[in-house]
This record gives C-alpha cells, structure tokens and sequence, in this order.
C-alpha cells in the first residue's frame, strides 16, 4: 500500500491535486494521520524489543503517560528533556489527535487506520516495518525524522547537513532494510508532509469558504503544525541520533557503534522479535498459540482504543480520550512488554478494519464497542484462567471501558 | 520605558472574549442581580433545589429589579462561555522606528498586515463578582507575516515564550458615550460602552537572536527564534535594540487594550435556547488596539510606568440624561530628553461615540504643562497657567495608526518650557477646548506588578503571621507569594529610598449583603494604615495580610502622602477604580476534609465539594468532561490529568485547572487523594505514587 497521492519532484512534496485548498487541506491531513499512526506502532514495537538494561532508551510508563497533553508554547521546556521511545511513540499519537482535531474542524471525520506493515510510502524511499529495534530500523527513523537538511547530500547540502560520513552511514544503513535504494537528492521527510499542510492551511486561512466554521483560529493550528514538525525534526532527531550512533546505550553518553555489531551480545541494544499476525490460519500467524492468543487480547485492546479515539473525535468526547489511554498504559503496554520480552514475538497491531467507526451512528458504534469489550473480557478471564496475563496487566481496564461507554 | 521605546508594532482588530458568567452575581458597581455563587465558600447558592433544578434555575430569566418590566437571565448573559480569548481578525497597522514616524505601507515593512494572535488565551476573575480584576493567560504570542516576504529573518512566523499574566489596567466605564452594544438593555452584558487595557511581557533570550547558532541542540530556542532578515526595518531595529546588552533587555512587552465589546446575542434569546436544550455559547466581540515594544531591566511586566495623569473632574455626555458624570481614564506619559519628545498612552483614555468606534468630539485636545498642584490637594483649585506642549489628533484614523500612542515633539519649544517639563516641579495635563482640564499629573505613580493575588484561609489555630512568611518562596507563582511587588516612580523617575504611605484594605467579595443575599453592597472599608516602605530604583514589595479571617476578595489602595483624594467613598472607589493604585488578593475558604480523606473520599464527595460548583456554576467545563459522570473521574488516565493539572507548579500556565483558579488547598487535597486512590486501585501503588510524586506529593 502507498500513501496515495502524496507525490514529490526534484523540489519536494508536491500537494496540488486537488485545486480546492480545502480538499488538498483534508486530504494532507489524513495521510498524515496514516503516518502518524503506523510511525507510533514502528516506535512501539522497536520500544518494546529494547532490553529491560536500556530502560532508559526503551522507557517507561510514568505521569506524563496516563493523560492527554498539548504541546505549545509554554510546554517547550517540556520537550526539550530527554527523549525516550515510548515517549517518541506518545508524541507521535498527540500529533494523531492534533491532526484528527483539524480534520473535524474541516467537517472530516476522524482517520484512525494505520498503514498496513510494512507501509511503503511513495513519500520515503523504503518501507516503514514493524522491527526489532536494530541499526537499519533506527537509520529509517532518523530519515523519517530529519528535516531537509540533515541527511542531504550533493547539491543538497546546507551548513546543516550532518557530516558527510555519518550521512553516508545512515544511507547505508537504509538501504539494508530492503526497500529502494535512498536517492541521492530525494528531500522527503515527515516534515514534508508538514510543510505542505501548512502552506495549504495557509490557503485555506486566506480565503476560508463559508461553510467552514466562521472566526476559526486558522494560524493557531498552522502555530500547532509547526510545533508538531519542530517536535519531530529536533527532538525526536536528537533521540534517534544518540540511538544510532549509541550514545544512547553508555553511561557517558559518548557514542559508541560497536554496541550494535553483535546481535549476539549481551551489550545488543534488542532482542530479536518474531513477527506475525495473531488471526488464525493465516501463513504467519504468531506462534506459539499462548502467544498468538495474548497477542489477540492485544489486537482487541488496540481495536477497543481506535474506537474509542474515533467516537471521541466524532462526538468531542474527551471522556473516550481517557478511556482509550487507559487502554493503552492499562493493558496493551504490559502485553507488548510481555510478548517481545516473555516469548520474543512482536505485537502484531493487526488491522480490524479501513475505518473504526463501528456503527453507522453513535449509538450503535458504542453498542458495538461494547461487545468488543466484552470479548476482551472473555479473553482474559481464559488468559487468566491459563496464567498467561502479563504480570502488571490490569483486569479492571474492562470495567474502565465498560462504564465510559454506558 | 514600557510601551515606549522604540520600535514600536502597532496592532489591531477584533476579538471574542467568552467568559463564563455563572457567577457574576452583580450587573456592575452598585447594581445587584442574582446571588448564584458563594464566592467566599466557592459553592453554588443551590439553596433547596437539586444540582439538576439549579441548572435548569440558572438558565431561566428572572425580573431586573433595577429595570421594571425587563427580564434578564440568571447566569447572566454567557453562562455557557469557556473563558477563552481570540484574537480574530488582528492585523500589524504601522510600525515605528523612529520617533514621529508611522509607517504603514507593507511595501516597506512586510510586517504590515502580519496577524497577531495570543495562543491558547483566556481570561479569569480573580474576584469573579468584581470588574477590574481579570486575568489573562496564554501559551504565546505569534506574529505572522507573509510567507513571500518573511518578516524574521528567514521565517515568516514569530512564535513567543509564555507571556506573563495580564491583568486589568483601568477598567474605564466611559468609553463609548452613546453605545453600549446591540442589544442595549436587552443583555445583562452590556459592555460595549466599556474598555480596559493590558500588559504582558515575554522573555527573550540571547539565543534567540543568535542564527542558527543553537538549532539541533535546543527545541526551546528554535521555537522562539527572532532574526533579523532583508525585509522588516523593524523587525532589525528591534533585533538590534535586544541584542544591545548595554540597554539590559529583557524582552518584549505588549500592551492591548480591548474596547466596543458587546454579546451578541439578548437575554431573552440566550434563554430561548436554553429552553430549547442547547447550551448555547454567547462570546462578545470587540475591537483590540496594542503595541509591542522592547522590555528592558528594571521595568514591571504588566504596566507601563512613567507620568501617570488622573482625571480632574468629570464631563457631560450629551447622551445622557441622567447626568451622570463622564471621566476621562487615566493615562502614562513619558518625557524623553534625548529625544525632546513626549510620549503619551491614550489607547484606553479618549471615548468613542457610536457602533463605528469613531472618537467623540472633545474640541481640541492638548497637552500641556502648569504648576504642579500642591501634594494631596484637589487639582481642580489649581489655577495655574497651562503653557501648550502640543496638540493631540483626537479621530479615530490617529488613534488605529498609532496603536494609541501619541508623540510630541518639543525640541521647538522654548528652553525654560523644555526645563520644566523635563524638571519635577510642573505637571502635565490634558485638555479639551469643550471642558478645559480633564486629565492631571498625579506627583507620584504607583503600580502592583502582580495586581491579583491568591491565599488561603489558615487552619483554625493558624494566624496570617504563621502562614505568610512560609508563603515568601521566589520559586512559587508571584501571585501566591502573599505579597506583591510594588513599583513606584516620582514625575518619571523611579523612586530610591523610604516612604510612608496609606495603605487601605477593603472586603470586595462577596458583593451581596451577608444579611440579606442578593442585595448589592459597596465595598466595605475594613482598615487604613500608615505603612514605612524601602524602595531601590522604583522597587518595593508589600505583604498582603488579610485584615480579617473571612474568605473572599480583598483590595489593597496604595495611597502616597501626595495623593488626592487621600479618602474615598465606597462608591466612588468602584466606579473610579482606575484612578486608584491597588493590589487584590482572594482568599479561598478552609475547609475540614481531614475525616473524609481518612475515610477514603467518593466521587459523590469529590461533586458535593468541589465538582458540583463547576457543574452549575462554570457548566462549559462540563464540554469537555462531564463534571457530575463518576465514570469519567474514576479513570486513573482522568485521575493523572487531574493530578497535573492541579499542580500548583503550572499555575501560571493555560493548561492549571480550574482556569477560575479557585481551588483551595483544603480541596485539592481533597481531590489529590480520591485521583490517588483511583490509580491505585487500577494502576497499582507504584503508578499511584509516580503520580503523586510528579504531582509534587509525598507518596502516602
């Protein structure tokens, strides 16, 4: 699957399909969303390969983790500590909301399907895999990450570029994924996407149609683009910068790249993870079956969460946000731990559906959800029953969900 | 010296201000309504009637008793309002690089027609039944010029740090001599006929204007860039000006006022959406005028002090014919010798007249200069010649393209006038051919850097005086200090050295009579006292102690020896509160939950004590989450915003809850401990006390 229309030429990313900025607007926006989506499970899944001795590098659920935060302005010191992945991976899910939030205020529902893995993007050069988290997959998230100048090269290069050996590393390192080998001049990054929809929103803000809401704050969310891009091409740059080059991994945070040559050693930032899907019967299905059925309770804590992201963005129901974190620090975090860490498997992110509307109004979409829940219920009262939850896995996430759908 | 250094942005265009109303209480000074809201306990006035009762009470209309046959609504004129403020429509309309030149022509400057907004801007009352004391707070201010032609360097966009809190600067309730607004009478927030002013200040640092020097090391300063580029003199001017260390900048300073604002929909029509069960929202719109202009050492955040002019006496609106008296609002000047200019703030001191926001007709109006009236005497009796500094273009196309901003060059007048103006024998004074002298200059100007300030209520046992001095923490939020830090400057110059003063402490809140709810009462007098302050360079500080143990609002009036009139009269001080040096602190009430947090609290004792007065009293919080939905409060993700988000450590940022800022410690720790059990019962005690901990809270 490619990310549909999103196309570049020598300049950059072009976004001049639609002649309708507005259209152009919505349809940015929503393959943003895709990327936003399928980059927090990359991270994730990487996070979740990362030894129990690099929990600073993998990190770890805290505060900032349980509830719903907004970059701005004043909330800038706060991303300028130190990065982890799980936190990378929450940023990357804030940016999904904040993209979702612009999208309902162009009319467009919620876009909360991901990309089918791996996800290769006509926007980058190699597809985006859910990996363990190794150098090659790092080099990809540095690409992702980076603005125009940092990984250029030829032509391209600005006092900006990083060295042109570390360059020449991170490419090579890329083009061991598989995917297409890096075009030397090719400028795409996840800031291009961001680009482009700020000089698009710029358009609509300009001449906004009459349908639109009236007196809407349009620089406000250019304001709110931006910070997303700076977030990524600076701060999450820094962190996969220091992961790749493995300062990340040493006490004094020098680098050091021998860190990654033996997957073998006990030094190796990861372990190795199967990948697979948790449906039944399919040629890669998760094995073992205790695997495969922990991995299902994931898969339905993750469609329950989408769901309920996807209600609350229909309805502006923060209490559904809420929910939908629970279900993340509650339960589907201690299964990813547990099935990368107890059984070296990754968690799969199996997708449900193109949309997680599950009804054809609110209504049902909760009755439906409802019984999803209940049939995460059932799974873990076997789970359970087998001991085969995850230690720090919280049974009342059902309850939880169950009342904030009533 | 604030807003008038050079260069100078000048801004303008409309904004919607959506307070909510809930506890509004009185109509304005003097003029009672309905007591909805304890203000002092921070509980609804639910009397008999059930939290669904109340909320269908509060949306209905009752009789005005002060307009026989008008019916207004409960919860005044926005109930529903989220307390945010948008700039809509601002726009950069001239900037000024040297003095007596305006320009505003965006072929020279691209930051002509750059918009400007405040992000993530809101307003509260620090005393929610007052008028002259709210608050506004916001993540940023962001300008925005045309991408074509970048105004900052390479980057059309200049997004601020966190700009300090603004608070009200002279509430002036004769703004518009002849229009109150659409709905006139009809809404029970008939504003349009008023203004007040405000000031910010923002941080900037000597990265920031460094290029590139710091990007990839630090979000923080690539955030808030600001460069020099090829196309905004400006912009290089002020570039320039910051990074001149010898001149110790500290930043930026914005100072807006907000005029002609009016709710757009009546009373009657709010309530006819109510009844047909939408909780509509009704923001009023208004014109803003401001300036942004270089913050240097040594100057307060939130005002511009220089020469402050009072009025002298009052003028007649023809308009009127219940005669009531018309002032003048006070204003700041500033004499510049280097310059030989005077600079002069008028954005919130001349009336308009009409919906079109077109200056009223005062004849000429002049600046000028005369005999300093002798200290703490009626200026009125002061007969002393007035030699003409220059003339002030009083219409409203001046008034835009200056943001308000008057200067007045003097290099040609006479030596002997240009000594005593600069001297600090003779006073300055505004006059208009129609009324003769409307504004003087007060010998000294006396200002609060932090006008709204929070305590609270010590425990039965306690006194002030155990609990104010550990309050004195420079690390906490000024405003909860217990004391406020005082500037003051003598015609211009910043005083040095002892003073005594009058310090007056006046009970505010609740403005029902205690005896009989629902009557207005004027500000009560509790005390006066002599008090001996030290300055250095302009600055002092004063504590602010309470002078009797009851919650609710208090006010301070700082009244120097030379200041007239030494006394006010209730209603005089409501009605001219912006004449008056004063500081206000809201004490929020003690409450005993010692047994209920041993008990372990429900959620039905978290709404009954705290919840249920947001629910009813400030119901646009309910848009978001559901006050009264125990589903939503019993989720450790709800439970860890709650714990965040009350955490005293961002007080001054947008993201501190309640906005309203009226949560007493006794009830955060009420709140603290029912989120601390939630999480625990469903993350566990390591999460419960992580949060805890991040909350600034021992782990228990």
């Amino acid at each position: 699957m490619t990310s549909g229309g999103l196309r570049h030429d020598d300049d950059g990313l072009v976004c001049d399909d639609f002649a309708d900025p507005v259209l152009e607007l919505t349809h940015l926006l929503r393959q943003a969303s895709g990327i936003e989506h399928s980059v927090a499970l990359a991270y994730l899944y990487a996070a979740f390969s990362v030894k129990d001795r690099y929990l600073p590098v993998r990190g770890s659920l805290g505060p900032d983790d349980y509830g719903l935060r907004r970059i701005g302005a004043h909330g800038s010191q706060a991303l300028t500590a130190p990065t982890d992945l799980l936190q990378a991976a929450t940023q990357e899910m804030q940016h999904l909301a904040y993209v979702n939030e612009f999208l309902r205020i162009l009319g467009s529902p919620p876009q909360m399907a991901s990309y089918e893995f791996p996800f290769a993007a006509d926007l980058f050069p190699f597809p985006i895999a859910l990996r363990a988290l190794d150098r090659p997959a790092v080099a990809t998230f540095l690409w992702l990450e980076a603005d125009e100048a940092k990984l250029a090269s030829g032509r391209r290069r600005t006092p900006e570029t990083e060295p042109a050996a570390f360059v020449d590393e991170v490419r090579a390192e890329i083009a061991k994924v598989g995917g297409p080998s890096v075009d030397q001049d090719r400028v795409d990054h996840f800031g291009s996407v961001y680009g482009s929809i700020m000089e698009v929103a710029q358009r609509v803000a300009d001449a906004p149609p009459a349908w639109l809401e009236k007196d809407h704050e349009w620089h406000a969310w250019i304001d709110r683009m931006h910070l997303v891009l700076m977030q990524g091409e600076i701060s999450h740059y820094l962190m996969f910068r220091s992961i790749f080059t493995g300062a990340a991994f040493t006490d004094d945070h020098q680098p050091d790249p021998g860190i990654w040559v033996d997957p073998s050693s006990a030094r190796y930032p990861s372990i190795a993870l199967a990948s697979g899907t948790a449906w039944r019967a399919r040629p890669h299905t998760i094995q073992p079956e205790n695997a495969r059925r922990l991995a299902w309770l994931g898969n339905l804590h993750y469609w329950i969460l989408l769901g309920m992201l996807d209600l609350s963005f229909r309805s502006v129901d923060l209490k559904l946000r809420y929910a939908a974190v629970d279900q993340m620090t509650l339960a589907l975090w201690w299964i990813g731990l547990d099935l990368a860490q107890g059984y070296g498997v990754g968690m799969p992110f199996d997708q449900l559906a193109q949309s997680y509307a599950f009804g054809r109004d609110e209504k049902i979409a909760r009755r439906v959800l409802t019984q999803l829940v209940l049939e995460a219920k059932t799974q873990i009262e076997k789970l359970g029953a087998d001991g085969l939850l995850p230690a720090n896995y919280e049974t009342s996430v059902v309850e939880l969900a169950l009342a904030s759908l009533q | 010296m604030g807003i008038f250094d050079l260069p100078r942005v000048h801004f303008h265009g409309h904004f919607a201000v959506n307070p909510g109303t809930g506890n509004n209480d009185s109509i304005s000074p003097g003029t009672g309504f309905v007591s909805t809201a304890d203000s002092q306990r921070v509980q609804p006035m639910i009397g008999n009637m059930t939290p669904d009762e109340f909320k269908t009470w509060i949306r209905q209309l009752t009789p005005f008793p002060a307009a026989p046959g008008l019916n207004l609504l409960r919860g005044q004129w926005n109930l529903m309002g989220d307390m945010t403020l948008k700039f809509l429509d601002v726009e950069v309309v001239s900037v000024q690089t040297t003095v007596g030149e305006v320009i505003t022509d965006p072929a020279v400057d691209p930051l002509i027609g750059a918009s400007v907004t405040l992000e993530h801007a809101f307003l509260c009352d620090n005393n929610p039944e007052g008028f002259n004391t709210t608050q506004i707070f916001s993540d940023a201010l962001v300008v925005r010029s045309h991408i074509d032609r970048p105004a900052f360097g390479a980057a059309s966009v200049f997004q601020s740090r966190h700009p300090t809190c603004a608070t009200t600067r002279g509430i002036n309730w004769y703004r518009n001599v002849s229009f109150h607004g659409t709905s006139a009478n009809e809404s029970s927030g008939g504003a349009g006929g008023a203004s007040a002013g405000f000031q910010s200040s923002i941080e900037v640092k000597p990265e920031d204007l460094l290029d590139a020097a710091a990007e990839g090391t630090s979000l923080e300063i690539a955030q808030h860039r600001l460069l020099a580029g090829p196309y905004s003199p400006a912009i290089r001017a002020l570039v320039a000006v910051l990074g001149d260390t010898a001149r110790r900048p500290r930043g930026l300073t914005f100072r807006y006022n907000l005029y002609l604002s009016f709710p757009q929909m009546s009373d009657a029509e709010m309530a006819a959406e109510f009844a047909a069960g939408r909780d509509t929202e009704n923001p009023a719109v208004g014109l803003v005028l401001g300036t942004i202009a270089p913050w240097f050492d040594g100057e307060p955040a939130s005002a511009t002090v220089g020469r402050k002019l009072n009025p002298t006496t009052s003028y007649v609106n023809p308009y009127r014919t219940d005669h009531k008296p018309y002032f003048l609002a006070p204003l700041v000047a500033r004499v510049d010798p280097t310059l030989q200019n005077v600079s002069i703030d008028v954005s919130n001191t001349f009336p308009e007249d009409g919906p079109d926001a077109d200056k009223y007709f005062m004849g000429d109006v002049t600046l000028g200069l005369r005999d300093a009236t002798p200290p703490a005497t009626d200026p009125n009796i002061n007969a002393a010649p007035i030699s003409t500094i220059g003339v002030i273009d009083n219409t409203k196309d001046a008034f835009v393209s200056h943001g308000g901003v008057v200067d007045i060059s003097y290099a040609g007048l006479a030596p002997d006038l240009r000594a005593r103006l600069e001297g600090g024998d003779a006073e300055l004074v505004i006059s208009t051919s129609a009324n003769g002298p409307l504004l003087y200059e007060v010998e000294h100007q006396f200002e609060s850097d932090s006008q709204c300030n929070y305590l609270d209520e010590p425990a039965p046992g306690s006194t002030w005086a155990d609990v104010l001095p550990t309050l004195h923490v420079p690390t906490r939020p000024v405003p909860l200090q217990g004391r406020t830090p005082l500037v003051v400057y003598r015609r211009g110059v910043p005083v040095t050295g002892p003073m005594s003063l009058t310090v007056e402490q006046w009970r505010m809140t609740p403005t029902g009579d205690e005896d009989q709810v629902g009557f207005y009462r004027w500000p009560r007098l509790l005390e006066r006292r002599t008090v001996d302050l030290t300055f250095d360079a302009g600055w002092g500080d004063y504590e602010l102690e309470p002078a009797a143990g009851t919650p609710g609002l208090r006010l301070f009036r700082f009244v120097p020896p030379t200041y007239w009139p030494q006394e006010r009269m209730p209603d005089q001080l409501d009605n001219q509160i912006f004449s008056e040096s004063v500081a206000m602190v809201r004490v929020l009430p003690y409450d005993d939950y010692s047994q209920l947090i041993a008990n372990g609290p429900t959620f039905a004792d978290v709404y009954r004590e705290v919840f249920m007065y947001y629910d009813l009293i400030v119901p646009a919080m309910n848009k978001r989450l559901n006050m009264s939905d125990p589903t939503i409060w019993n989720t450790p993700a709800t439970a860890e915003y709650v714990l965040r988000s009350t955490n005293e450590a961002i007080w001054s940022t947008t993201t501190y809850m309640p906005r309203t800022r009226d949560l007493s410690a006794c009830r955060r720790a009420l709140l603290v401990a029912f989120c601390g059990q939630v999480i625990r019962t469903h993350a566990g005690d390591a999460a419960a006390d992580a949060a805890l901990a991040a909350a600034g809270l021992v782990t228990q």
